[in-house]
């Protein structure tokens, strides 16, 4: 007999390589000079794969197009032009095409699939490069663990690749995978590829269901590797804000999303007992990151407090890794003397790499003013580093400032003209010369009122802008000086995936009706006014008993709101996925659990197959599900991905205004009647299931808009009569709060009598009358979009 | 502004936003019934139409202004509704719905049921002018638009405390007829049962049947909600079941639920016994409380719940349990089941009942105590007794569990005791090969596999 | 009145811009020849104005004068309802777009594709975006107007930047003369 040892035989799974055998005597069997070539090996699970093991750009486009016409592309050209290659410019509008032959709609789409290949790219590396080092640190044949109660632990994985994956070895064929897949979807948009602009937007698709298996697959590593809250809902809350960090103590400020040089910092800290002599703090994902690490570290805030805390001097130094870093950082750092230390090769920032050199030269250099920082690629250097900056920095910097006091704001304002120009480059349109104008005659309120809606990028602060050389943000700032010190909230840490048997536990309250949908506020800091609009939105759902679940920023700016008795959201509302629940799954990876979750259900109530079956999963999540996303304040190329995983699996996005700048809109059109037909798949007849859900991707003007939007966009075809009428009650109520009327689409989503909800039943039958409703007969079809589905006895029509 | 309309009359809002409203202590300005008071109740009867005054509301005692803010007062609420489609029967599932409109009016929550109700009024609401009058208003309205059944219904509410007193002693004694009525309820009583398509929604061929002696899979529906929620929306999702003919009184088998269940479930179910985890069990979706599992090595059942954290006997969790069953089909052994269905005399009977059950996690045993035969109840092991299997079998020897004496004498059938199911073999199997932990063999598929060997020996037996 | 450049900086257009408009006379005249003109009011309309009033009162007038059908976001509608105003339909602002661009779509008592679209009350990005849209794909021929107070360069024609109370003149000066016969 051969017996290969365990060991052994994982590590020939894994090398996908050669295998040469001079001699091999054996029990049964004797042999010279065998050589077996193995191309990859894929380890099998107890659901057979589906029809789309580790589909390509072009296997579901046929799904995609599905989705596409019903919620065919609505374009917003950001410029008129094409600057690709070098024929152009182009000028592709009213008509027009550009030398290539390509025109409006498809060049829109190439950007945003341009878009989104970026957001899924930088999850992919940033997978890529935190799998290397935990591998690293942990080893490849670590066993992923992410809790008991997660059966089902890497839905969009299984679903996308066929991987169940058990070590963190097996996440990297995923990553493989992804990469190999962004490559083509970077190809596509190449002069001369694609040229048709539906075709652009399932490559759009594409790339954010890749994005969600990155995600993913980051994730889990992460929560296995480093210990991580498990699916728990009672995650630690932890501090946030600017006034959290103590400024009697030395203290780091990590920004980024790569957790690995946190952990390392932490570890440090740990090891040589300075957890509490010195203050960690972030900013963007990694700080939320860090906090399901060490939940003594503090999180500053989201995106927006970036140049905030760095002026406000509270850092001692800087430590940056990947993603949404201020770009001028280092320039930001200098100005409160504060050294920045940058972790990865992704992000340089200009610094020397110092990578290989010894820890005392490098914090020498450094506390001697020679460098302004380094970069260090190796985690554990870093944290090294850091620390012992901090320690030398904190006496030499005596948290140093750079934002004025009362005084001299109110003294500077004076030499406003009022010009206006500051507005006009501020991409919230504030009203600066008037708070200023107000500010020079010694009254600073109006000028702490931006401080809120104020996205901190600093652009009326650009060179030329004011000619008066005023500095309006660092105005904002000074007027906001107290405020920011006394700025304290609690957040609850990133809790990771949601249990599988907290999915069991709300089957039957979505069913009844108890739960009217489930909400993943997700995104960034880029609001169109103050932040608090995301908790007040929030809010409004917890009240209602909708299922909030939340991540990245937004999950900080939830935090970062207060109930009328002076509650934060997090400790008002419990941390399980269930009616009324806060769940914080974490980073910005960690919204794979919000698209996992909508997964799961499919696989844990229908026992739909999961493995490498997603037209399938995403037909019964979209008919069924009722999940929405917003994004009220995002802003990156990330968050067009992640929207773009949800869209392929049919569960619609509501962005804020700046949304709009994603160049296009996916909009149902209610008044065709002929788009919202379904397959019942009892029969094989296509009946008419309304508007449900409306958009799939939309903007909306204000926060009233997008929360009437929120439970509109939760009605599904299969809807039971409790589960419609909840949700029309919260639509009609909202609309009437918020618009004063009843809407004037309910005759669509009322099938019969008995969706009408019981508190407004007189009030809407008689708006009822006033249109052609009819009421139906009551049949609630088994949704699909897909003939195959019809189940034997009926057929597809 | 939510108001205008239906209750425009109102003088604070009506709606399910205010469902889960709570009112605290600071923010009171009486509290109705509660801990404090001994005498408070919640009842709805049914009435002949010439005994209700349609629309009427009573209050008798003082209303909320009149009353010391910060007290406790004895509080009743009677509901009474006439309708030619009402049955005395009924009564109990209209009158959970108080509790609902209550908490649907702002400022005013409820909370428990009949004479443990527990009301709190809001300082605000009351000073906007909220009155029990009012409240009486938006019941009857809310009745009537939730049960367009109801033909007639007053309300009365009572805060005089000799009232109280009177009304009380009565309504306390209409609970214990109805309940008498309700325990001695079985399925040869009734000509019909319920059908459940609610769950179809998300699990597509799941249906449940509800008799009296079978709360639905979810553990919500009764056989009198079904019976309500069917009169009330004849086209819903819940509809009558003729029973039809009893093919087998053990298993509980009818001709009327098979062919429901058939057309149902659209020819994926063609079976359903509803006593039975073996054979043609009832399905589930995937939303039960608890599950069981099938123990080969003793051939008993499991019970494990959604709350469960550890593990069971069997190496594996409730969630990889639950995972091989639920999405409507039928696996034998593996059942999911409601707390209620644990409750009913009919539990599994014809698989052996709670003989046939060898462990449970130790809470729900104790939730279950009043329902587990007392002889057994020491004789179910818990995850406080035993963590493996060999401990297991150990514990049913030492504790002489009556499955041990099943295993002896039915050596080779593995089926149930009574009315042994066809195909039962061949589907123990099937649980046999439930998934295994990490660590089972691996086995290897080959494909466009080039071997190149300059010389290969292959002897035959062992030297 | 003043310049003609976006009012956002930033949001530089492309090959072509608006003509800015100076002359009410202008657009007037184009209001009475369209055959199917509409308005399209977003919530930025309904700012408290110390002049003549209130933009949503002004385009009440002008849609009275002219019987002209209103089209206005859902956050807008409030502000004409409480002036007694019922709008010809209410629809988010990309709805506006998706539905202008549609050859086949109709509205007002015509049942026609509007031929001239005034354009008042747009956050600023949102205004410069749809109209973008608009200008690439809607049906070749439609006049697209804004009568904001900020220039936005995607229509055909557009109101220069100018100060709220120019605005407001300017506006009222509209609705006086599309009441004349
Ligand atoms: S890619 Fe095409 S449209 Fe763009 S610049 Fe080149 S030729 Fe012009
Ligand atoms: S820093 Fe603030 S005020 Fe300045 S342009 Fe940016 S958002 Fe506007
Ligand atoms: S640019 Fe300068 S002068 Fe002009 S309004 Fe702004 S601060 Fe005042
Ligand atoms: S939420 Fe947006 S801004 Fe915040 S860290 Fe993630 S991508 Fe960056």
């Amino acid at each position: 007999m051969i017996d290969i040892s365990s060991q052994t035989k994982r590590k020939i799974l894994k090398m996908k390589a050669r295998v040469k055998i001079d001699e091999l005597i054996g029990d049964d069997i004797r042999a010279h000079g065998v050589e077996l070539d193995i191309g990859r090996i894929i380890r099998t699970w107890e659901e057979r794969p589906g029809p789309t093991r580790m589909p390509g750009i072009g296997d579901l486009r046929e799904w995609d197009h599905k989705l596409l016409k019903k919620y065919p592309p609505h374009y917003l050209p950001f410029c008129d032009l094409c600057c690709l290659c070098t024929m152009g410019k182009c000028d592709l509008s009213r008509g027009k095409r550009g030398a290539c032959g390509i025109d409006m709609a498809a060049q829109q789409s190439r950007i945003v699939l341009l878009s989104a290949s970026i957001g899924t790219a930088t999850h992919t590396g940033h997978a890529r490069h935190l799998l290397e080092h935990l591998v690293e640190t942990s080893g490849r044949d670590h066993h992923l663990d992410i809790g008991a109660s997660v059966n089902l632990e890497a839905p969009n994985i299984r679903l996308v690749t066929g991987i169940k994956p058990i070590t963190l070895g097996d996440l990297e064929d995923v990553i493989d995978y992804c990469e190999k897949e962004i490559t083509q979807l970077l190809a596509c948009c190449h002069t001369g590829q694609e040229g048709n602009n539906i075709d652009f937007e399932s490559k759009v698709f594409h790339a954010g269901m890749i994005d969600h298996v990155a995600m993913e697959a980051a994730d889990i590593a992460q929560i296995s590797s480093l210990n991580f809250p498990k699916g728990d809902p009672e995650a630690s809350l932890v501090d946030i804000g600017i006034g959290c960090v103590n400024p009697d103590k030395p203290s780091i400020l990590v920004i980024g999303h790569n957790v690995a040089p946190s952990v390392e910092i932490t570890d440090y800290m740990r090891d040589h007992g300075l957890e509490d002599a010195i203050d960690l703090a972030g900013i963007c994902c990694t700080a939320l990151d860090l906090t399901r690490y060490n939940n003594k570290a503090k999180i500053v805030g989201p995106l927006s407090h970036q140049i905030r805390f760095i002026r406000y001097g509270g850092a001692d130094v800087i430590v940056i890794d990947e993603q949404c870093v201020r770009t001028d950082v280092v320039i930001e750092a200098q100005k409160v003397n504060a050294p920045v230390i940058a972790t990865s090769c992704k992000n340089f920032q200009g610094l020397p790499d110092r990578t290989r050199d010894s820890v005392d030269s490098i914090v020498g250099d450094i506390i001697s003013g020679k460098s302004l920082g380094a970069a260090i690629l190796d985690p554990v250097k870093a944290g090294e580093v850091a620390v012992r900056l901090a320690t030398a920095m904190f006496p030499k910097r005596k948290k140093f400032r750079a934002i004025p006091d009362e005084a001299t704001i109110a003294a500077a304002a004076k030499a406003c003209g009022g010009c206006d120009n500051c507005r006009r480059v501020c991409p919230n349109d504030l009203p600066l010369a008037e708070a200023i104008a107000a500010a020079g005659k010694g009254n600073l309120s109006l000028l702490g009122e931006l401080y809120e809606s104020c996205i901190g990028c600093t652009r009326c602060e650009g060179e030329g802008v004011c000619a008066k050389g005023l500095m309006p943000h660092t105005m904002i700032l000074g007027a906001s000086r107290i405020r920011m010190g006394k700025e304290k909230f609690r957040v609850r840490c990133g809790r990771g995936p949601i249990q599988d048997t907290e999915i069991r536990a709300v089957g039957g309250p979505i069913v009844m009706g108890e739960v009217p949908g489930v909400l993943g506020m997700v995104g960034c800091s880029n609001n169109p006014g103050s932040w608090k609009d995301v908790g007040f939105i929030a809010e409004e759902f917890l009240k209602r008993r909708y299922i909030v679940t939340t991540s990245g920023c937004a999950a900080m700016q939830i935090g970062m709101y207060t109930t009328e008795n002076g509650q934060g959201l997090y400790e008002a509302y419990p941390g399980t996925f269930d009616a009324g629940s806060l769940v914080n799954c974490g980073s910005c990876v960690s919204n794979a659990h919000i698209s996992g979750a909508a997964i799961k259900i499919a696989s844990i109530f229908a026992r739909r197959q999961l493995n490498s079956n997603y037209e399938e999963i995403a037909d019964y999540v979209h008919n069924r599900v009722g999940a929405v996303g917003i994004a009220w304040g995002a802003m990156s190329q990330k968050a067009s991905s992640i929207a773009a995983g949800f869209w392929r699996l049919g569960i619609p996005v509501i962005v804020g205004p700046h949304g709009a700048k994603y160049r296009r809109m996916l909009l149902g059109r209610k008044d065709h009647d002929e788009d919202w037909e379904v397959i019942d798949a009892r029969t094989g007849e296509r009946v008419y299931a309304a508007p449900t859900p409306e958009h799939l991707f939309a903007v909306a003007e204000t926060r009233e808009e997008a929360m009437v939007l929120i439970p509109k966009l939760c009605m599904r075809p299969s809807d039971t009569t409790k589960g419609r009428s909840i949700k029309l009650n919260h639509y009609i109520d909202l609309h009437r709060k918020f618009f004063g009327v009843m809407p004037d689409d309910m005759h669509l989503f009322v099938r019969t009598t008995a969706d009408i909800p019981v508190a407004m039943k007189e009030d809407i039958l008689k708006a009822l009358r006033q249109t052609d409703w009819k009421e139906g007969d009551g049949r609630i079809p088994d949704p699909t979009l897909l003939p195959r589905l019809v189940r034997k006895g009926g057929r597809a029509k | 502004m939510t108001s205008d309309g239906m209750f425009s009359d109102i003088p604070v809002e009506i709606g399910v936003v205010y469902e889960g409203e709570r009112i605290r202590k600071q923010t009171m300005h009486v509290e109705l019934g509660g801990p404090q008071v001994k005498e408070k109740f919640e009842i709805l009867r049914v009435k002949s139409p010439e005994e209700v005054h349609d629309g009427e509301v009573k209050v008798l005692g003082p209303d909320l202004s009149e009353m010391a803010v910060g007290g406790a007062i004895p509080f009743g609420i009677c509901v009474e509704v006439a309708g030619a489609q009402l049955e005395a029967d009924m009564e109990a599932v209209m009158e959970r719905r108080i509790h609902d409109f209550c908490n649907w009016i702002e400022g005013f929550m409820h909370l428990n049921q009949r004479d443990g109700i527990w009301l709190r009024a809001d300082k605000k609401a009351v000073a906007r002018g909220l009155t029990l009058n009012h409240v009486g208003m938006v019941l009857i309205r809310l009745f009537r638009s939730a049960l367009p059944i109801i033909d007639r219904i007053s309300v009365t509410l009572i805060t005089d405390p000799a009232l109280v007193h009177r009304w009380h002693a009565a309504a306390v004694q209409t609970y214990e007829e109805r309940d008498a009525r309700t325990r001695g309820m079985t399925d040869e009583d009734v000509d019909v049962f319920y059908g459940c398509s609610l769950c179809q929604s998300f699990a597509p061929s799941h249906v449940c049947v509800i008799s009296p002696e079978r709360y639905a899979n979810c553990g919500a529906i009764s056989w009198l909600d079904g019976r309500a929620a069917s009169r009330v929306d004849p086209k819903g999702p819940i509809y009558e079941i003729q029973k039809g003919e009893c093919i087998d009184p053990e298993t509980g088998e009818y001709e009327g639920v098979n062919r429901v269940v058939k057309e149902k479930s659209l020819a994926d179910i063609s079976r359903v016994q509803l006593y039975t985890a073996f054979g043609y069990p009832h399905t589930s979706c995937g939303c039960f409380e608890c599950t069981t599992f099938y123990v080969p090595e003793c051939d008993g059942l499991g019970i494990v719940n959604r709350d469960f954290r550890g593990m069971t006997p069997t190496g594996l969790s409730f969630g990889s349990i639950a995972d091989s069953t639920g999405g409507g089909r039928q696996v034998d052994g593996f059942h999911g089941l409601s707390f209620e269905y644990m409750r009913s005399p009919r539990f599994l009977r014809a698989s052996g009942g709670w003989e046939r059950i060898i462990w449970m996690p130790s809470d729900v045993r104790e939730k279950l105590k009043a329902y587990i035969p007392a002889d057994l109840y020491d004789l179910i092991a818990t995850e406080k007794d035993v963590t493996s299997m060999d401990e297991m079998l150990a514990f049913l020897r030492a504790h002489r569990h009556p499955i041990i004496a099943r295993t002896v004498t039915n050596e080779v059938s593995t089926s149930d005791t009574l009315g042994s199911a066809p195909g039962s073999h061949r589907d123990i199997r099937e649980s046999r090969s439930l998934p295994q932990g990490p660590g089972t063999g691996v086995s290897i598929t080959f494909h466009n596999i080039r071997l190149h060997a300059d010389r290969i020996f292959v002897r035959k037996g062992r030297k | 009145m003043t310049s003609d450049d976006p009012w956002q900086r930033y949001e530089v257009p492309g090959s072509t811009q608006s003509t800015v408009v100076t002359k009410t006379a202008v657009i007037t005249a184009l209001l009475k020849k369209a055959a199917h003109p509409l308005i399209v009011v977003a919530h930025h309309a309904d700012i408290p104005a110390n002049v003549t009033g209130n933009p949503v009162e002004i385009i009440i007038r002008i849609a009275d004068a002219g019987r002209i059908p209103v089209i206005v976001t859902p956050s807008t509608a409030p502000a004409f309802r409480k002036r007694g105003f019922t709008p010809t339909a209410t629809l988010s602002i990309m709805e506006i777009g998706a539905r202008l661009n549609d050859p086949d779509w109709s509205i007002g008592d015509d049942h026609q594709h509007p031929d001239l679209v005034l354009f008042l009350g747009f956050p600023y990005s949102m205004g410069w975006l749809l109209q973008s849209g608009l200008k690439s794909f809607a049906p070749k021929g439609i006049r697209f107007i804004s009568i904001d107070q900020r220039y936005q360069p995607h229509c055909t024609l557009s109101f220069p930047n100018q100060s709220r109370d120019e605005w407001i003149t300017h506006l009222n000066t509209i609705a006086d003369e599309v009441g004349y016969t």
